[in-house]
């Protein structure tokens, strides 16, 4: 992961990471594990007022020992003048929706702004974009453009299945039988 | 597929507007989408209604593997600014704000009612689309930008033709 997407998955500044670094005197690596460790160190900064660094070191005490129980658990600091009861489960949980995110909708945004074109026909004609097409689907009503969206990702769905089978019925003819 | 989706949000009678790709789409647009975006209403009782329905279609988390730790209760989805999912009916993202437009009460004003059969509901409307995607910045976006600021202008010009 980049930095970037490190942030994105954690739901945090890349700012906010780079300053944990710092606070930690070296680099954070960015990987799943880490963004666990950090989310679970936010939440003891947060809960405890745990100096985010100390926080981070608890936190991956707490998760090396960590069984997978959906109840809260103790986590104590290293002396254990703090203990706090940590819902570890429900933390991780917000870690996954965020690789489910970075998975799914993350791009590293461009630089500058989209440009701003006086006469939008233009530029969609000058982009290869198919006029016809927008000014046939205008005419239709929403109901019909949804339908219309919904046979077409139906069809599309279809021909991938079939794609699909067909990838497999070629794989097994292909591989040698078992005896 | 996405009817089928809007018909059984509206019938769970939440607050939500339909965003992204199918609002596109709804506008005129003739790109296709995998799946909707919804922005719902923050209210606690609205969530919880929401949830209620997605544990229902089954949901979980889209482009990550299984058995990932995973809850999907009013407290997660408070907690999760967007959350990317796919069911039993397709697949959904739910958004607590889009960005370029606001919360769920900016969402709302830049939308219109949308009448499909027996069902209303409400839609992104294209100006509301094009703030969205110029915030995003994402390249994909950019495109699509292109084709909705045409069809803005189309629609206009066709508006204007109908008064003269």
């Amino acid at each position: 992961m980049t930095l970037g997407e490190f942030a994105y998955v954690i739901d945090a500044e890349p700012k906010w990471v780079q300053n944990v670094a710092a606070a930690l005197d070296r680099p954070l690596p960015y990987t799943l594990a880490s963004a666990r460790q950090l989310v679970v160190a936010r939440a003891l900064n947060a809960e405890a007022g745990m100096p985010v660094g100390r926080a981070y070191r608890v936190a991956e005490r707490a998760l090396d020992g960590y069984d997978g129980s959906r109840k809260p658990v103790a986590v104590s600091s290293d002396d254990g003048s703090v203990t706090v009861r940590v819902d570890l489960y429900r933390l991780l949980a917000s870690v996954s929706a965020g690789m489910s995110r970075l998975a799914v909708l993350y791009a590293p945004k461009q630089r500058g702004r989209p440009a701003r074109h006086r006469n939008a026909i233009r530029a969609a004609r000058d982009y290869g974009l198919d006029l016809t097409l927008l000014q046939a689907n205008l005419r239709r009503s929403p109901a019909e453009r949804l339908r219309l969206l919904d046979q077409m990702v139906e069809f599309r769905q279809r021909v991938r299945r079939a794609g699909h089978a067909t990838a497999i019925t070629r794989t097994r003819r292909q591989s040698p039988r078992a005896s | 597929m996405f009817e089928d989706i809007i018909r059984e949000l509206v019938s769970a009678h939440l607050r939500f507007v339909v965003v992204g790709g199918v609002a596109a789409a709804i506008q005129g647009s003739v790109r296709l989408t995998n799946d909707i975006d919804i922005c719902y209403d923050t209210e606690h009782g609205n969530i919880a209604a929401m949830v209620a329905v997605l544990q229902r279609w089954h949901a979980y988390l889209r482009g990550v593997e299984r058995g990932l730790p995973f809850i999907l209760d009013a407290r997660a989805v408070e907690t999760s600014p967007i959350m990317t999912l796919t069911t039993d009916m397709g697949d959904i993202d739910i958004l607590d704000r889009v960005p370029g437009v606001g919360d769920y009460g900016d969402v709302h004003a830049a939308s219109e009612l949308v009448t499909i059969g027996r069902t209303r509901f409400r839609s992104l409307t294209l100006p509301g689309l094009i703030a969205a995607k110029r915030a995003t910045g994402r390249p994909k976006d950019r495109e699509h930008l292109i084709e909705l600021e045409a069809l803005l202008a189309l629609r206009q010009k066709h508006r204007g033709r109908s008064r003269a």
